[in-house]
Order: C-alpha cells, then structure tokens, then sequence
C-alpha cells in the first residue's frame, strides 16, 4: 500500500515538478526522520545524483538540496533491497564522500562534501545508523544471491560472517543458508568472481529467510552494498579447500583468444591443466586424460567439447554463467571420472529485462537473446555458427591435411600431386566438395514457480560437419585412350553432442536443498575417409575399388540423480543423494569398406548412492569431508565403493593447509586407438569385466596456501595411482590368422604425479598469474613392455604467465605457455628374419613405445580489446577485441606422420597453427 | 592512455624476443633408437642348439653400433632344471657346448641373456613329431608350357592330397622343394629372360589336417621333398601380412620378450613326390 501511494506521489512529482525541491510544501522534519527510518527504497536507481534524488523525492516527497554543480557531477547507479532509506543515504553518502543533514527548520535533507561545514543551518546530523541491540542472535539466515543487473542468481559465491571464521556458499541455485549467525547486526562479507565484494550490515528489520543479496559487476559505477571490500578483478579463483578453482565467463573477454573466446581453453591457463594441445578442447588435468574429466552442463554430461578438431569447445561463453574445476580429490556427490570433475552452470537468462547480443569474428558469428516471461519465467538462447572467414579457412586447412593420406609435404615427397600417377591423354579433372561448418546452440528455460521450487528445462546441441572429399576424373587413360575411370575421395568427419536436463529445485527447509535432474546425453561422431573409385575396361566392364576407413561412435547416456544437503548444525553438513544411468555406447571401426575390425554395443546401469559429510572442528579452523560412494555395475555385476576424505585447516587468516585422499572408478572410457602413422584416435566403450576393466585411480592431494585480498601463493602436490587403463591397438597380431581384433584391447596401471606451483595477483590494475607445473604420467601395458612409459598426456614441466592490465576502457592481455614436448611413438629401423622355407621376411620396427619427445611447445599470445561505454545501468555495450595467437609464430609441432613406402620411411612435422591475428566484434543490447 | 598501450606493446615485443630466443634453443628431437637385439632360433627335435643374433638397423644413418656387442653375450638355455651355455662363434652365432644339449621333444626351453642392462627372454616347447603324414600319390605327370604357347587344352592331374593326424588343431607348415641338381622347369619361359622361379615353395600355416597341392604349383620336374613342420603359434605368427603400409604400421610378431625374432622349436616329417612330363 505504502510502496502504490509513493509511486502515485512520484508519478505527480515526475510530471508536475521538472525541478528538484521545486515543489512547494514537501513534508515535514518529523514525517521526514519517519520516512528515513521506514521507507525502503526499492528499484534501481541511476544517473546524476541530482536525478537520482529527484527520484526519491518523487517517491518520499522529501526535498533534497545541494550544490548543483556536486548534484550534476556526481552519479549514482544502485539497487537498494531491503534497506531503509536512511541506510540508503548513509551509503551512497560515504562512498561519494559526502554527508546528508536533516535541515529540520526548512524540512529539507542537505547534501554536503565531507569537511565542508558551512551548512546552511549550522544544525546537527540527525543522521542514525542502527545502534540498537540485536534483536536475535544464533539464527540462522537463508537467502539468494543474484546479480543486481540481470537478476540472475550467483552460484558458488561466498557468504562469511565478519570477524568470524564461519561462512557459506551459496549453491548452484544461488541459494545459501547461515547457520549461528551471531547477531542480526553482524557484518556480511559477500563475493563472487567477477563481482565487487561487499559488506552487507544486517539489522533486525531484514528479512531472516529469502533474503535477496544482489551483487555488480565489476568495473560498474554502482555503489555497494555498504563498502567495497575489494575489486574481484580475477579471472579465475582457486577456492579455499584446495584443488578446486572458479571461472567466470565474464571474464573470458579479456584474454586473448583465437576466434572464439572459450571457457575450456582458458582452463588450460591453469596450473595443472595442460595447455600445450591445440587439437582438442579436452582438459588434461593432472596426467589425466580428456575422458577422465567429468563434464557437467547444468548437470547433463557431455562427452566430447571440441569444435573444429578442437580448436576450440562447443561451450558458446555467452551461455555460461559459472564453472567449477576440481582438479582432483572431489567430493562424493560426482562420480564415474577418474581424474577431475568440470561443472558449467549455464545463464539462466535476464530476470529484469529483454535483452540480446552477439559477437562476429573472423570465424564465427554469435548471438543471444534472453528475458523474463512474466515474473516467474526467464529464458536464454543462444546460437554460434561458422562462417568461412579467413580465420575458419586457416584453421580448417591447417587441420584438415592430418585427414589425408599424407600431408602435402609428403605428396611432394612421393610425387602424387598433379597428374602425375594418373597422367594420360585426357587429362584429370579435380572436383572438390569441400564443405565444413560447425554450429551450436543453448537455450534454457527456468521458472521459479515458488520461493522454495525451481524448474529449468536446459538444451544443447553442438555439431561439427567437416567435409574434405574430393573426386578426381581421369577421363580416358591408356593405350588408345580406351579406359576411363575415377576416384572419389570421401573424407568426412560429422561429430556432435545434444544434450538436455530438466531440473527440480527445492528449499524443502532452509536447512535442506535438494535437486532432482533427469537428462539426456548423446555423443555421435562419424568418420568416413575412403576412396572409392572406378575403371571401366575397353570391353565396357567396370570395376568398384575401395579402400580406407570407416568409424562410428555413439554415446547415450540418460540419467537420473538426485541430490540433497542437510545442515545438520553448524558444524554439520550432509549431502547425499543417488544417481542412476543407462549407457548405451555402440562403436564400429571397419577397414576397407568390408572388413569389421570391431563392432561393439554396449548397454548397461550404472546406480550410485553417495553420503558425506562436511565437519567443522577447532573451532571451525579445521573442516573435514569424510564421504562414501557406493556404485553397482551391471555389466560387471559388481558393486564399487569409493571411500573419500577432504580437510582444510585454516593456520591463520592467510594460511591454509588441505588434503584429500579418496577412491574412484569410472565405467565408460574413451579409449585410445593407436595409429603411429597417422595420430592416435580415440573412442567411447563402456567397461566389462572382459577386454575392457573398469578402470580406478587413488588420489593423494597435499598441498598450502598464503592468501592477501591482493595475492595468492599456492603449492599443492598429488599423486595418483591407475589401475585398469584400457589402450587400442591394431598394432599387434595376437595369433595368427586373426580376424576379430575385439582382443586387441589392452589394460594395465599408471600413475601420475606432481606439484603446482602459483602466485596470482587477483586486484588492482595489473591482475595476472604465473603457474609452474612439474608431472609425470606414466603407464604400464604388458603388451609394451614390462616397464613404466610416458603416457601420451605426460608433460614434465610447464610454465605459463597470464597478465591483464586494464585501462580506462581498454583490457589488455598476454599469455606465455611454455610446455616440455609430449612422448611419441616412431618407426625407427628394420630386420630380417630367415624362415624355415628359406625366404627372408623384412619388419619395420618401432621406438620403445612414446619413447621419444616432441620439440617443447611455447607460444606467446596477446589480446588488446576496447569496451564501449557502459550503459547507465553498468552493462556492457560491446567491444572490439583484437588477438594474436602465437605472435612470434612459434612452428609447434602437433605429430610427426609418418609414410611408409616400400620399406622407406617419411616423416612429416604436422605444426599447430603460427602467427594468428583475429578480430572479435561484440555487440550487447 | 596512449603511453600505457605503448608500453604494452613494448612489454609484448620484449617477451617475444625472449621468447624467441628461447626457441632457438633447440632441443635434440632426433628419434631415440631402441636398440634391441634381434633373435633368430630354430630348435629342431634332435639336434643342437644354434642362435643367431643380430640387431636391428636404426633408420638413422648415422648411428653407429658396435656389431662386437653381439659376440660378447652370455646366452644360456635352460630346460628340466638345468642351465646350458651357448658359446659365441662369431657375427653374432652361438651354439650349444658338448654339454649334453639335444632338443627332445616335450620339453620346454628357456633363451636367456642380458642385452644392454636388460634380461632378454624366450620360451617354446617342442612339438611332436607330425603323426599319420601321408600322400594319396607318389608321382604326378604335369605337361611343359611354353612361351609363346602351342598345341590345345593341356590335361593337368588331380591335385596330390597330404593328410596327417592334428586333433588339437596345432599349426601346420608345408614346405615344398625341389631335390634336383638342375631341374627342368615346367613353365619355360627363358625366351623371355625371366628370373627363374625359386625351387622351393611354401603353403601357408594351417590349422588344418589336409592340403591339396595342385600340380600348378610346382615349377620344375624332378623329385620334391614335402617337408610337414609341425609349428608353434609364435612361428606361425611370422607368416601373417605385416601390415606395413600407409595406413597402418605393426609391430614384428615375436616371442623374444625385450627383443625381436623368433625363438621356436620345430619338428617335421618328410615326403617325397616326383613331377614328371
């Protein structure tokens, strides 16, 4: 009632009085300290400060003076929630360094600088915080936290109590509950990467449950909450219990990228995730491969991130809205990876507000839209496509020649360019049906059908179409030039994912939360790369050649999980939940268009419960998360228990020390075929108790951290222990006469181990990190040998620098990657053997298996972007972004390719991509 | 503004120089040889033991590796509890002492030595001796054919059936060769300078017990030795398509364990066929 009459009153005052304290009579000095003590301002205000009060006298009919000139110069830009409209002036009035006075003889509020006395009254402040007593103490307090901008909420954000050790994270829903929270005049300490910090005063009039925090982002105008506690210029945040690091989107634009501002590269800038691989996406985290890394989007798993050969991940970044990277020793709510867990939270879409956007580069063009549907209903979508840019033409040519029998440096070799084998009186003819494009799309749909229920319907769908075939028509060959005939080579690649979650969420109480997600995951990649050809004879026969390969992987994973927490007090508490899924996971692999070297189905369940628990100790120095999970296997008939145990101890407010130890198994792989001439490949299979184990590692995970607002040094070292790694290869004939290659399949163990090193400066103009990584992978496979080899991921030392300085409106970047060369397997000498029959048998042998290094890989990359000016309400109006990858054109080299003709060997280097300049045009409205 | 951009870009030219400086410290990324020795050991059923070892040529020329490395080996062989040691002959050749060593068959032989730091290993068991090796006929008449050809259809005899006792489906080698001083060839083609044909042939291990030799195979007139060695799956490995192509590379068959080549053990039975015109 109160909140209609003063937007009634305020509409008059807009209308009728174009001037501040214009209007004559206002109310008086009592009704004005009433209003200052009740009234609680709630919208967004913005412009100058003159405006912004004029606003508030519209709404109060209190009249506001000042200086015009301080009124014109000054701007405000907030969003009070829940806060008197004396808690209002008291905050905007301390960050702008000004003081408010009640001027009780003229019934106005005098704003003032600080320092200058010469009030116009000479009378005192009546200006009051809260002083009074608390009015409740060891309550506890449950709310959300949301962006103040878009309305969307912030997952993953901390929640501390002032001067207390205690505090929260709010979880993928925004959602947090405190529990014992001292005082309801305890200070809130509220950050989110990518967000001003801020302290939150609570008073006894706020709300105790589903109380609204909103956030800014950082480097907008708005004012805080009460102060700003610190700039969250970071781009990304190791968080307190070690192993675990936060990424926000927003931040992405600042870095320099190639094309695509992408989230899973940016991973890659992290300690302990490899970054010297410019063919895939995939995380290599901490000597574990791409398929032991668990991807979550909004709770569906996805199999397989790459676009265009990997260059870069299907995850458009305008979709996203949070990620969580553990990078070892996660807790007991995911399962089924052995190595890390990356869990993406996508937009939910603007809760306040119709808006959209879009980037163009020289690769891409990108563009979103989102909104509300009513008050409850928020949507998002999403859509990336590629254009053939210069930048696509690089990337798809450079990579494109690893499909081919050959590079061109080895049809050079080989004299197979031109006419030449097919040379004749009619000459060839070359026709080339090159097509390739990638496309994605993302849309979310969420309702927040109450305070306590949340639905969201989340979709994804990202497709890669790689087109390189070409024919050639020899027309008439040979003597008298009556045969003719040609060749088609057909060098598809089609690979995708579509993927789809619909989510419950609910507050049943604010002591327990719970989710319940049913999803669907589909993973299809189809490679064709045969030549088929013809020859019609002078007698009119004509004749089919055909040769090559052809390979198939389908992935189908539908789950269902739920997943619950329970603060059992507040040093307690729980999470369990249980998650059941259905593979289904079929591959073929056949060689010359008849014979099947593998063609596999699979199908299986896979249940697990899991319960943990998150203890407090030591007065709350020590937190420990001993946890279990319990999985059953169908395909094997077993039941798998993976035992965990997470602790932190706080030393003192800067220093942190944390462990982990725990168990855990995974059931579908992607198994690595080997092709030494070529490049390896890889596929999905689901594990049996046969060819295939499932497969398990140990995680030790030691590690300490010294932490300023400023500054972040870290050290953290693991060791992780493999059983059960599975390896493909056609390299070796098991008996002879072999026709089923379905034994080819080989496991054994593996370890990896090593320590991370980082010094991050997280705020002030210059933000950045260095990262030192020294890892050892190493595998043992019976069929190579008895000893330990470098696995293909291993890396031994990796150095990278990350700087972001900001300027005004200009974000400039630098990254450095230094990374030890990866291990390779190389044809390198031959024998003969005698037979019994006499004859003598000629073998090409190989190297030790990966037993020689590929030249270290180092690049230099650098990005400078201007941002347009902000919108009134801080939002982005767009920029313009320019990055050179690889500015020094580093020749890196991906894999040496090898051709073997007539007994010769031919290596070829196949580099990563040089010097790269790219464009990125963005558009926000 | 301008002057920090610039210093940006200054920073930015430093670091590449450094960094390109940093690449120009090439490391050595020549292929790493994996010198192993090659093993090549019949052991037939009453006899001694002969090994011969080699190694294998690294693809890079410029390797050098000392051949004396092979003849400074300690290889034994050990079977029913005892040690054997083979003496060094020279060029990598080893032979069985006068110790006793004679291949019986039932028995299971170990080949062991140290090879660069690394314990070599091979095992086989001897085979028995092919049981029930029999022909249907001793003697076939195959016309000559001459280039270029002349008269009318030639009549060719019906392929020789061998037959032999294989309950256990072992693997079976067929080696065909011609005993003649200076035979006669059946396919004349010495008008055309041709090589001649080799006067040994072979049929592919076989798991089976019975092959039909069509008289198209043979290549000369004259007595032939059809030797039946029953085989190992190790040695039968050998005969499988190496696979050695653009498309995919595989690694040698073998049972040396830390090395290449074929430690095997082989017993056979002997029959003879005489080709005429």
């Amino acid at each position: 009632m109160n909140r209609k009459f003063t937007w009634i009153i305020s509409f008059f005052f807009f209308v009728g009085s174009p001037y501040l304290c214009a209007q004559s009579g206002g109310v008086d000095s009592t009704s004005i300290v009433q209003l200052l003590r009740a009234y609680k301002p709630d919208r967004f205000y913005q412009g100058t400060l003159g405006e912004v009060l004029k606003q508030l006298q519209g709404e109060t009919g209190i009249r506001f003076e000042g200086n015009p000139k301080l009124f014109s110069s000054t701007r405000i830009e907030d969003r009070p929630f829940s806060q008197t409209l004396e808690e209002v002036l008291n905050r905007w009035c301390k960050r702008l360094q000004l003081n408010w006075q009640l001027d009780g003889k003229n019934n106005t509020i005098n704003i003032i600088r600080r320092g200058d006395n010469n009030l116009r009254n000479g009378l005192p402040s009546t200006a009051v915080k809260y002083q009074g007593p608390a009015k409740s103490n060891n309550f506890t307090l449950s709310g959300v936290v949301k962006d103040a901008s878009s309305g969307e909420s912030l997952p993953f954000a901390s929640i501390l109590i002032k001067k207390n050790a205690t505090g929260a994270s709010s979880n993928g829903d925004g959602y947090f509950t405190l529990l014992k929270v001292p005082s309801d005049t305890s200070t809130l300490i509220i950050s989110y990467l990518g967000y001003q910090s801020l302290e939150l005063q609570l008073n006894p009039d706020l709300p105790k449950s589903n109380l609204i925090i909103e956030l800014f982002a950082e480097g907008s105008l708005q004012l805080d909450e009460v102060t700003i506690t610190a700039e969250s210029e970071a781009l990304m945040r190791p968080k307190e219990s070690g192993s675990v690091v936060q990424l926000t989107p927003k931040q992405l634009a600042k870095l320099p990228n190639v094309g695509e501002r992408d989230i899973m590269r940016s991973l890659q800038l992290l300690p302990g995730v490899s970054a010297a691989n410019e063919s895939t996406s995939g995380l290599f985290v901490r000597g574990g491969t791409p398929d032991q890394n668990l991807i979550l989007y909004d709770g569906f798993t996805v199999y397989h991130v790459d676009h265009l050969y990997g260059f870069f991940s299907a995850f458009n970044y305008n979709a996203l809205k949070d990620l969580q990277l553990y990078k070892g020793g996660f807790e007991s709510r995911f399962g089924g990876r052995l190595s890390s867990v990356t869990e993406i939270t996508g937009k939910e879409g603007n809760a306040k507000r119709f808006s959209g956007g879009g980037d163009l580069s020289l690769l891409s063009a990108n563009a979103y839209v989102e909104g509300p549907i009513g008050k409850k209903i928020t949507f998002l979508a999403t859509g990336r496509r590629s254009w053939k840019g210069p930048l696509y033409n690089q990337i798809f040519n450079r990579f494109k020649g690893e499909e081919e029998n050959g590079g061109p440096g080895l049809g050079r070799q080989l004299g197979g360019g031109g006419g030449g084998p097919f040379g004749g009186s009619g000459g060839p003819s070359f026709n080339s049906t090159v097509s390739s494009y990638f496309y994605d799309l993302n849309g979310k749909l969420t309702w927040r059908a109450s305070k306590a229920d949340i639905f969201s319907l989340s979709f994804f769908n990202g497709t890669d179409y790689l087109d390189n075939s070409t024919s050639i028509d020899f027309g008439a060959f040979g003597g008298g030039g009556n045969r003719s005939g040609g060749i088609s080579n057909t060098d598809l690649t089609n690979y995708g994912n579509i993927g789809s979650s619909l989510k419950w969420s609910r507050r049943f109480s604010p002591k327990l939360y719970g989710n319940t997600l049913l999803s669907f995951s589909n993973y299809y990649s189809d490679r064709d790369r045969t030549n088929q050809g013809t020859i019609t004879n002078p007698d009119g026969e004509e004749r089919e050649i055909r040769n090559g390969l052809i390979e198939t992987n389908n992935v189908k994973d539908w789950s269902l999980r739920s997943d619950f927490t329970y603060d059992l007090d507040d040093r307690n508490t729980l999470a369990f939940g249980l998650a059941l899924t259905y593979y289904d996971i079929a591959y073929s692999f056949s060689q010359n268009d008849t014979i099947s070297v593998l063609d596999r189905v699979d199908q299986g369940v896979l249940g697990a419960l899991y319960l943990q628990d998150k203890i407090s100790l030591l007065d709350k120095k020590l937190d420990l998360t001993p946890g279990i999970r319990a999985s059953y296997f169908e395909p094997t008939g077993k039941t798998y228990f993976e035992p965990r145990l997470n602790a932190t101890y706080r030393l003192t407010s800067r220093v942190r020390l944390n462990a982990a130890v725990g168990k855990y198994y995974q059931f579908a792989n992607r198994v690595v075929r080997e092709d030494l001439l070529s490049g390896s490949r890889d596929f999905w299979i689901l594990s049996n108790d046969q060819n295939v184990p499932v497969s398990s590692a140990w995680h030790y995970i030691l590690g300490a951290a010294y932490e300023t607002p400023k500054y972040l040094f870290s050290a953290e070292t693991y060791y992780k222990k493999l059983n059960g790694i599975s390896e493909y290869s056609l390299r070796y004939s098991l008996r002879p006469g072999q026709i089923s290659y379905e034994e080819n399949f080989y496991s054994g163990q593996g370890f990896s181990r090593g320590i991370e090193l980082l010094a991050q400066k997280k705020s002030g103009k210059y933000t950045g990190w260095v990262s030192y990584t020294l890892g050892q992978a190493r595998n043992q496979i019976n069929i190579y040998g008895d000893d330990y080899f470098p696995a293909n991921q291993d890396v031994s030392h990796e150095f990278k620098a990350v700087g972001i300085r900001k300027i005004g409106r200009w974000d400039l970047s630098a990254t450095w990657i230094y990374a030890t060369g990866r291990p390779y397997t190389a044809p390198d000498g031959g024998y003969s053997i005698t037979l019994l029959d006499g004859t003598e048998e000629d073998y090409i042998t190989t190297s030790a298996k990966n037993g020689n290094r590929l030249p270290d890989y180092h690049r230099f990359d650098v990005g400078i972007t201007c941002n347009f000016n902000p919108r009134n309400d801080g939002n982005e109006r767009g920029s313009v972004g320019l990055s050179i990858f690889n500015l020094y054109g580093r020749k890196n080299v991906w894999y040496k390719e090898y051709q073997i003709d007539e007994g010769e060997v031919f290596e070829v280097d196949k580099n990563y991509l040089g010097f790269t300049p790219n464009l990125t045009f963005t558009l926000k409205l | 503004m301008k002057t920090a951009i610039f210093q940006y870009i200054k920073s930015c030219m430093a670091m590449a120089l450094l960094s390109i400086s940093l690449a120009s410290c090439e490391d050595n990324t020549g292929i790493e040889f994996n010198d192993v020795p090659v093993v090549e050991g019949y052991l037939f059923e009453g006899n001694s033991v002969e090994i011969q070892l080699t190694r294998k040529s690294p693809f890079d020329t410029e390797l050098n590796l000392d051949p004396a490395d092979l003849d400074a080996l300690n290889l034994n062989i050990k079977s029913g509890g005892k040690s054997y040691a083979l003496l060094p002959q020279g060029d990598g050749l080893y032979r069985s002492g006068k110790d006793g060593l004679t291949v019986q068959a039932g028995q299971t032989y170990q080949l062991e030595f140290e090879f660069k730091g690394k314990p070599v290993s091979a095992e086989t068991t001897v085979l028995a001796k092919p049981l029930g090796f029999t022909q249907d006929v001793t003697s076939i008449s195959v016309p000559q054919i001459s280039f270029p050809p002349s008269g009318g259809m030639r009549n060719f005899p019906d392929p020789v059936k061998f037959n032999w006792s294989n309950a256990d489906q072992s693997y079976y080698l067929l080696v065909v060769e011609n005993t003649e001083t200076d035979p006669d060839p059946i396919f004349d083609f010495s008008g055309l300078g041709i090589t001649p044909p080799p006067r040994l042939f072979r049929v592919e291990p076989t798991q089976n017990n019975t092959y039909e030799l069509r008289s198209q195979q043979f290549q000369y007139y004259g007595q032939h030795r059809i030797i039946l060695y029953h085989i190992n799956a190790e040695y039968a490995l050998l005969y499988q398509d190496s696979g050695d192509n653009s498309l995919n590379l595989k690694s040698p068959p073998t049972n040396v364990k830390n090395g290449l080549g074929i430690f095997t053990a082989i017993s056979s039975d002997t029959l003879y066929l005489n080709v005429t015109q």
